[in-house]
């Protein structure tokens, strides 16, 4: 029973990387559709649909962590406070630029909001890789970590930067319109093979010097976003739809390792059994039901923009 | 300054400039969903234009609110590891069920009603907008119920010694109904003063779009009573629970015998404690205004008779002028609760000294500035766009032009629009 809970910790941070992982990836990308206002737009309505739909999935794992493993949240997240406060403010920043930017026709107000919202996602995404890197090597509950800055964790941000790079823009090749996908597809094309290769070296480092990103799954769980990076650079332009399923396990891998790191300390922080029993129930019905609605959102716009569609971000 | 200071700072700025924004959020979709829903059933395309209009002051006021809410979420995690600790097996689920029954329903549809004009059918467009207003009320629900188990924790702890509460002992916690009803109708009010004086501003300057505002209007001053009315009620039957679980609150708020001998009778044992004494000028000025806006909205709904309410001229002044003072109230109504529940953050269980991560002041006191000064600045530019969207009226593009009519495309710098 225990292991259901850690799967699904792991499956909602997982799915939040994914989807939010197209925003950051577009929000990095605003100019590469191609110069002008329109396609700055579109890039943004690219994702506008799903914006809210796919930031509340961290919103859920921070909240059912703190329901399912109450005893660990406080360590964990003490352990990392400057991370977390940092990641806290770049996500607002992030947030109000989209929400923000299309609101006034004044040039000088989006070029601001469109500053703010290239720079936060690549900090976002810095520091979410920082994160990743630092909770992977060090035990939660130990004393604030001031300087999360070792050689490691920089790795995990280049990978983290580059892969939701990746992500975005075959995202993007997805949604934008025919004539704004030139250069989303060839920044897949260039950043693939060496997001590929950055797994493969983090992969290695695991291996050669016993930072605990080894283990079976996590090395599975490299080998699979290498091998995902490698063909999706390969076939995005023909089929970007199967290219961005790819380049999503790609983003996604990250969880496994995090979960992994986190399950022994887990099994001592676990609520009390009548606890999870009460929600375990709730969920039953209520993650079917919330799978439906976002499939739905997804069903419904996930198909190529054109002149016609709305836009409001 | 301590930890714990700051960190009580933090929630107290950053948890008040959120239910600002949710407030306001709870009370305008219900007008939402009056507009489009009569819209889809009569067809009249007034009802559109309405729901375009104020339909778009919502959604910007929507992401304020959102963006405060995961500033608060993540204070839990960050500054009072020790309530979830202690507290969390109790508590977290509430949580945990809000974002998860509420939040992301909310979420997902809401991306679909903003993207969905012209997109999706009139039926499932108006489902989606009521879909998002009772996960709205829902999550509204889960939350309170995780603050009112901490006024009156309810659960026992279980046989390891770990404190526990299911759903059901949450949801018949006594402290949470009328305060759940009361901020309902509270969040009404809020939202039926910002119509009821937005429309009032527009027929005063004759910005030529009478008839839609002067629709508006009567909606609004006829549902104000009934968030009047309502909301003394409930606050009412909150004093009740008081009285029985939160004596000392009670104390300080109507200075009924004195702190002291109220003190030692109730809780013997743990020693001295009281909330600020301040509180108490919180509470006068939430009663006060409470019988002065319900005075207020009868003689409002009196003068809806021959349309005296737009004839007068005076009453829209009123109006205009009334539309901040909700959100005032509001905030000295959370101050009362929250600032009345110390020292203790779980009520008689567990210190707000207690609850607070330990952690170097510095630290805390950065994130503090940085995010407080990130909300007070969002805040800030959100009121301003409501306001300026307030102003210019209904507008046909309210809910963005299709991306083909939207912008030229053209070097950076020169495309405008
Ligand atoms: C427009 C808003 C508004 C108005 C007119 C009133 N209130 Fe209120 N009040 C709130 C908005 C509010 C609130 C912000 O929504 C609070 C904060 C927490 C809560 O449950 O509701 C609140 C809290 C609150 C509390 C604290 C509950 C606690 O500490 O547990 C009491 C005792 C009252 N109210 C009582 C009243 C009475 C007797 C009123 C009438 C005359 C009144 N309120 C009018
Ligand atoms: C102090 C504790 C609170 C926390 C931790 C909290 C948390 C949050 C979070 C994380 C969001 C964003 C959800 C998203 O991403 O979609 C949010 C929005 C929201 N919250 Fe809160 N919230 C708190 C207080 C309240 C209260 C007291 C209410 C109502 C009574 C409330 C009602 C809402 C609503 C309706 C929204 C939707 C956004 C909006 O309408 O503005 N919240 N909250
Ligand atoms: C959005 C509406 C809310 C507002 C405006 C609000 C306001 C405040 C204020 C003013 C304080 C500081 C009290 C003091 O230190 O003297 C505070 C503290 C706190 N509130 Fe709330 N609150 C809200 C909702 C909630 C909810 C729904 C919860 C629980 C789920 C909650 C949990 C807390 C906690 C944990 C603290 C810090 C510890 C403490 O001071 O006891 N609050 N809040």
């Amino acid at each position: 029973m225990d292991v259901f809970w850690y799967c699904l910790l792991g499956a909602l941070f997982g799915v939040y990387l994914t989807l939010d992982g197209t925003v950051l990836g577009a929000g990095m990308l605003l100019r590469a559709g191609g110069p002008g206002e329109r396609a700055r737009r579109a890039t943004i309505t690219s994702f506008g649909p799903f914006f809210l739909a796919n930031e509340v999935w961290l919103v859920v794992t921070v909240a059912t962590f703190l329901a399912v493993l109450p005893r660990l949240e406080g360590p964990l997240f003490r352990s990392h406070y400057h991370l977390v406060a940092a990641v806290l403010v770049l996500w607002t920043v992030r947030d109000a630029a989209v929400w923000f930017r299309s609101r006034l026709e004044r040039p000088g107000w989006r070029r601001g909001w469109d500053r703010a919202l290239t720079g936060a996602s690549g900090a976002f995404a810095v520091a979410l890789g920082l994160l990743v890197g630092n909770v992977v090597t060090t035990t939660p509950g130990s004393e604030p970590v001031r300087m999360p800055l070792g050689w490691y964790p920089l790795l995990w941000a280049l990978t983290v930067t580059v892969v939701l790079l990746v992500h975005g823009a075959t995202f993007l090749v997805v949604r934008l319109p025919g004539d704004l996908i030139g250069g989303p597809l060839r920044v897949v094309r260039r950043l693939a093979p060496p997001a590929a290769v950055l797994y493969a070296v983090l992969l290695g480092a695991g291996l050669l010097t016993g930072v605990p990103s080894h283990g079976t799954p996590a090395v599975a769980a490299e080998a699979t976003a290498m091998a995902a990076l490698a063909v999706s650079a390969r076939i995005v332009a023909a089929r970007p739809r199967i290219a961005l399923a790819l380049t999503a396990l790609a983003a996604a891998a990250p969880a496994v390792l995090v979960g992994l790191r986190l399950e022994p300390a887990a099994g001592r922080s676990l609520a009390v059994a009548s606890a999870l029993d009460a929600l375990g129930g709730f969920l039953v019905v209520v993650i079917p039901l919330v799978l439906a609605v976002q499939v739905w959102t997804w069903w419904a716009f996930l198909r190529r923009i054109d002149s016609r569609t709305p836009v409001f971000f | 300054m301590d930890v714990a200071t700051i960190a009580r700072l933090q929630f107290a700025t950053t948890a008040s400039i959120h239910f600002l924004f949710v407030a306001l959020s709870l009370g305008l979709v219900v007008f939402v969903i009056a507009m489009e829903t009569a819209y889809v059933v009569t067809g009249n395309a007034v009802f559109e234009r309405m729901t375009k209009f104020w339909g778009r002051l919502y959604v910007v006021n929507y992401g304020v609110g959102i963006i405060g809410g995961i500033v608060v979420e993540l204070q839990f995690a960050l500054n009072w590891s020790n309530l979830t600790k202690g507290f969390g097996d109790a508590f977290g689920g509430a949580l945990a069920l809000e974002t998860l029954t509420a939040f992301f329903v909310e979420s997902a549809l809401l991306g679909a009603w903003i993207f969905g004009w012209g997109v999706l059918g009139r039926k499932t467009h108006l489902a989606l907008i009521w879909l998002v207003g009772v996960s709205a009320y829902v999550s509204a629900l889960w939350i309170l119920a995780a603050n009112a188990f901490l006024q009156h924790p309810v659960g026992a702890p279980d046989t390891t010694g770990r404190y526990f509460a299911g759903f059901g002992t949450l949801l018949r916690n006594p402290n949470l109904w009328d305060a759940f009803l009361h901020v309902v109708f509270a969040s009404l009010i809020v939202g039926s003063t910002f119509v009821a004086g937005v429309s009032a501003w527009h027929i005063l300057k004759r910005t030529g779009e009478a008839a839609f505002f002067r629709r508006s209007l009567r909606m609004a001053v006829a549902v104000l009573p009934v968030g009047t009315l309502a909301t003394v009620h409930w606050g009412m039957l909150q004093l009740v629970v008081i009285e029985d679980t939160q004596p000392m609150k009670l104390a300080v708020l109507e200075t009924i015998g004195t702190v002291e001998t109220i003190g030692t009778v109730e809780m013997s044992g743990t020693g001295e404690y009281a909330p600020p004494e301040w509180i108490g000028v919180a509470y006068q000025v939430m009663l006060r205004t409470g019988f002065g806006l319900v005075l207020l909205s009868v003689v409002l709904v009196a003068l809806l008779f021959r349309d005296w309410i737009v004839r007068l001229r005076v009453p829209l002044h009123v109006l205009v002028a009334a539309i901040p003072i909700p959100f005032a109230v509001v905030v000295a109504g959370w101050l009362v609760r929250e600032v009345g529940r110390q020292p203790w953050t779980v009520y008689g269980l567990l210190t707000t000294e207690q609850a607070v991560t330990s952690m170097a002041p510095g630290a805390v006191l950065a994130a503090f500035l940085a995010t407080a000064g990130v909300m007070l600045g969002l805040a800030t530019a959100g009121y301003w766009l409501i306001a300026r969207f307030a102003r210019r009226g209904p507008e046909d593009n309210a809910f963005g032009v299709p991306l083909g009519q939207a912008e030229p495309a053209g070097p950076p710098d020169t495309a405008v629009i």
